[in-house]
């Protein structure tokens, strides 16, 4: 039982500065007046709040799902590559993590935008069209997303790699092992903690964006961190956000619990 | 290995210390928007003040964090002193009791617009949100005048954008529906959301920084668009061809205030006496093409600027003024309809 | 039959990298342009280096680039000894609860930020604790220790499953629970701890919505400049800046390599 006592650091932050304040906030919005409790189970009823939900969920795995194929490439890349590529995927591939998500923003208004590089060609190929409308549409989320994404999935898949040794793979190589058979039978397995991490990762911060998508969806496309956040700093319902909070956090923890399981299950 | 602990601690420790104001000269911390517009608001009354009167002003910046405003007054440590604030925090945060009432005896409001005193805070700019568009786009072709043209889309071709909000577009949406100018209040909101209903596919984009219009107009991604004033007419000094439409547009105050709790009340409100004289508001209009509140600032502008800007007289006639109180009473229930709409097929 | 089978997956997967990597580029060029273009309007027809010029003669921003770089160093360094700390006592249970505690740990990490924000903002207003170093690292702290342990915590499995006999050998031998920690542990998983130390800094670093209520004007940070910057105005100042810190990073990362090139990458 002394083993715990490493525990105990992240035990006292975790109490003193994150339950207390963050139980006080709640209590006080939900619990302070009779009014209050009535948000609680508004929330629920709320076809509003719960279709934006789903659409929060829906782009966040979509693009944690092309995350995560983009980063195991990158990663097994940072890994496996010969010794050039390994440099220039490990120094590209981190890059974004080092420019604010704001600025990447910008960015990709400049590449995308109408009068953005990716119109230019096209217009120059095309002629005169009206070019690609690809700013202020869902795909645009999408894009954002999964770019800001790329790094964490990136290094987190990577991480998990770097034990595997290369003798493990050339002895499967030597005993006939096929392309496909390495990767699903020796890389795949080994990698397992680290997708898992990132994906976990990559979902948790695509769900609590609330910039970003009507940056660049245009406004078209909220999030449901854009409604707490309206109720926290425009109209100041606090007992609606917290509500709006509670409701996502047991609606993310269920889900993970879930979808584990499953995972366990299919890849036992 | 417990070394590595106490180095930490012992740092932790010093920074505690150097994070410690000490305060031993008056002084007063005036918060706004930042960017270009706080610079000319240092440049115009803020640095002379300090100057003049002796009196350190800080400057701190926020985005409109309601929260943090409350929070502050509410736990005691107001670090602020002064705020620039637009309408709905004024309204809303008069009610919630976060400002302190105005010393009149310091501040001069002779000279001041109808309107723009209030007891807990005074307007100190007026902006208006407009109709603006690229000229590119209608070398060939009519530009809406007015905003029952802007929902013809038939008539007035173009991309169109609109703020990402209620505010203004509702009674845009009323008065493109043939409502007058000065029966706009209360605002029926059934009626103004199925006018909207109309507009709603043809709206490429909902924007939600002041920035994105002229942004999103330059470079064409949209024809038409609602956007503040003062971002028009800086990205025309910037070489910009942009142009706008005064008629029917919506006049907004901002205000200065000075927070609940606020341990330097007299100094703020000398700044906001000094902030509110012609010559600074003359300097900051110049600098920002926003409206000044003070009547003695007009006449002494050269009629080029004068053209520009939201309160001249010719300009004034044609637009409304936002009517704050109806706003505070309506703002959340209007937000929520707005989500849903939006949301709606 | 398949001889070079290895290569050829490796030649497959690499292609598709730097077609990756060409389009993970493209937005970063399009920063770097922006940073030396004359316009503030997002069309790039002119150069100019004036906006560097206004960068380097600013003091707020040299002051804004030490105090992230401070907060974010200790709070990094506090994130990753603590991360690592914890997923090793993570080890000690068995693999039922151990997802359990961990999926209690990870909570601040789902929380909406804003809301956290705003608590630990109200907590530490109270308390007249705010605007220093000391409160963005405890604020900012609890959002990255649960990154931090979960990075640390495959990375410790990792470890253990290819290594099982080195920590059989070590308890054996004698060891205590910290020696093995320290000793052992620690030094074979440096690169994994370097890497999740970089991640941790980097989001201290780009943190926003937290500096936003807990910072005031004696701890202005470059994520709260940069988002001033950005909802405003669009500064091509805020372009500079990311363009610097991408050159930064370049003269970091060949530093890096050229002193431990041969430790690092097999």
């Amino acid at each position: 039982m002394k083993n715990l006592k490493f525990l105990l650091p992240y035990i006292i932050i975790y109490s003193i500065l994150f339950l207390l304040p963050v139980s006080l906030i709640v209590y006080y919005s939900l619990g302070s007046n009779d009014v209050s409790h009535i948000y609680f189970f508004d929330v629920i009823k709320s076809n509003l709040i719960r279709e934006v939900f789903f659409n929060t969920l829906l782009y966040s795995i979509i693009a944690t799902f092309i995350t995560s194929l983009l980063g195991w490439i990158l990663g097994f890349t940072m890994v496996f590559g010969s010794s050039r590529i390994k440099t220039f995927t490990s120094f590209i591939g981190i890059l974004p993590l080092l420019v604010n998500p704001l600025v990447i923003i910008y960015g990709w208004m400049l590449v995308l935008s109408n009068g953005g590089w990716v119109n230019n060609i096209v217009k120059a190929i095309f002629g005169n069209t009206a070019g690609l409308q690809m700013l202020y549409t869902p795909q645009a989320v999408i894009i954002g997303m999964v770019y800001l994404g790329i790094p964490y999935m990136t290094l987190s898949i990577a991480l998990s790699m770097l034990e595997i040794k290369t003798t493990i793979l050339s002895a499967a190589k030597t005993m006939g092992a096929s392309f496909i058979q390495i990767i699903t039978k020796i890389i795949l397995p080994i990698s397992k903690e680290g997708i898992y991490t990132g994906i976990f990762f990559v979902f948790v911060i695509s769900v609590g964006y609330y910039i970003i998508p009507s940056l660049l969806g245009g406004g078209k496309v909220d999030f449901i961190s854009t409604l707490i956040e309206q109720n926290v700093n425009k109209v100041l319902n606090w007992p609606l956000a917290s509500a709006i909070s509670i409701w996502m956090l047991v609606s993310m923890i269920l889900m993970f619990l879930i979808v584990k399981n499953i995972l366990i299950k299919v890849f036992r | 290995m417990y070394r590595k602990y106490f180095y930490l601690v012992f740092l932790g420790f010093l920074f505690l210390f150097a994070g410690c104001n000490k305060k031993t000269e008056p002084e007063l911390t005036f918060c706004s928007w930042g960017g270009s517009y706080q610079q000319a608001q240092s440049k115009s009354y803020l640095q002379p003040f300090a100057q003049k009167f002796d009196i350190k002003v800080n400057e701190a910046n926020y985005s409109g964090e309601f929260a943090k405003l409350k929070g502050m007054v509410e736990t005691g440590n107001v670090t602020w002193d002064i705020v620039s604030v637009t309408q709905s925090i004024f309204t809303r945060g008069v009610k919630e009791g976060l400002f302190e009432p105005l010393d009149f005896s310091i501040i001069d409001t002779t000279n001041m617009m109808p309107g723009t005193v209030n007891k807990y805070g005074i307007a100190h700019l007026l902006f208006s949100t407009i109709l603006a568009y690229n000229r590119d786009s209608y070398v060939n072709s009519k530009v809406p005048s007015n905003w029952k043209e802007f929902w013809d889309v038939n008539h007035f071709k173009g991309k169109r954008a609109l703020r990402d909000t209620p505010i203004g577009n509702l009674e845009f949406a009323l008065l493109a529906g043939g409502t007058p100018l000065d029966s706009l209040y209360p605002i029926n909101m059934d009626k103004a959301f199925k006018k909207l209903d109309e507009i709603k596919p043809f709206i490429r984009v909902w924007w939600v920084q002041g920035q994105q219009p002229p942004q999103l107009l330059s470079t064409q991604d949209v024809d038409l668009s609602t956007a503040f004033n003062g971002r028009i007419w800086k990205a025309r000094q910037d070489g910009q061809k942009l142009n706008l439409i005064w008629n029917q547009g919506m006049l907004e105050p901002e205000y200065f205030v000075v927070l609940k709790g606020s341990k330097n009340k007299i100094n703020s409100f000398k700044l906001i006496n000094f902030a509110l004289q012609a010559p600074q508001q003359t300097e900051f209009v110049k600098t920002m093409g926003y409206g000044p509140t003070n009547k003695l600032v007009l006449k002494n502008l050269p009629d080029s600027l004068r053209l520009d800007l939201p309160s001249s007289d010719i300009n004034i006639k044609n637009q409304f003024m936002i009517n704050g109180n109806w706003w505070a009473d309506n703002e959340e229930r209007a937000l929520e309809l707005w989500n849903k709409w939006k949301l709606s097929k | 039959m398949n001889e070079p089978v290895i290569p050829n997956i490796k030649k497959v997967i690499s292609l598709l990298s730097i077609l990756i990597l060409m389009i993970i580029s493209l937005p970063l060029i399009s920063i770097v342009l922006i940073s030396i273009s004359d316009s503030q309007y997002l069309v790039v027809n002119k150069f100019t280096f004036r906006w560097y010029l206004d960068v380097f003669a600013s003091s707020s921003w040299i002051t804004a680039g030490f105090n992230s770089a401070i907060v974010a160093l200790i709070t990094s360094l506090l994130a990753v000894l603590v991360g690592f700390m914890t997923a090793d006592g993570l080890m000690k249970f068995k693999l039922q609860i151990r997802n359990g505690v961990l999926q209690l740990f990870i909570i601040p990490l789902i929380t909406p930020v804003i809301i956290f924000a705003v608590a630990i903002f109200l907590l530490f207003s109270y308390l007249h604790f705010l605007d220093n170093v000391l409160a963005l690292v405890f604020s900012q702290i609890v959002i990255i220790i649960p990154i931090s342990i979960s990075l640390c915590y495959i990375s410790l499995i990792k470890f253990i499953e290819t290594n099982p006999n080195v920590i059989h050998a070590s308890k054996t031998m004698g060891a205590k629970y910290h020696e093995i920690l320290f000793i052992v542990l620690f030094p074979n998983l440096k690169i994994n701890l370097l890497l999740i130390f970089i991640i941790c800094f980097m989001f201290s670093i780009n943190e926003s919505v937290i500096t936003q209520f807990i910072s005031d004007t004696n701890t202005v940070t470059l994520s709260k400049k940069i988002f001033e910057g950005v909802k405003y105005d669009i500064n091509p100042e805020i372009a500079v800046i990311s363009s610097l810190s991408i050159l930064l990073s370049i003269i970091v990362y060949v530093v890096i390599r050229k002193i431990s090139g041969k430790i690092i990458w097999k």
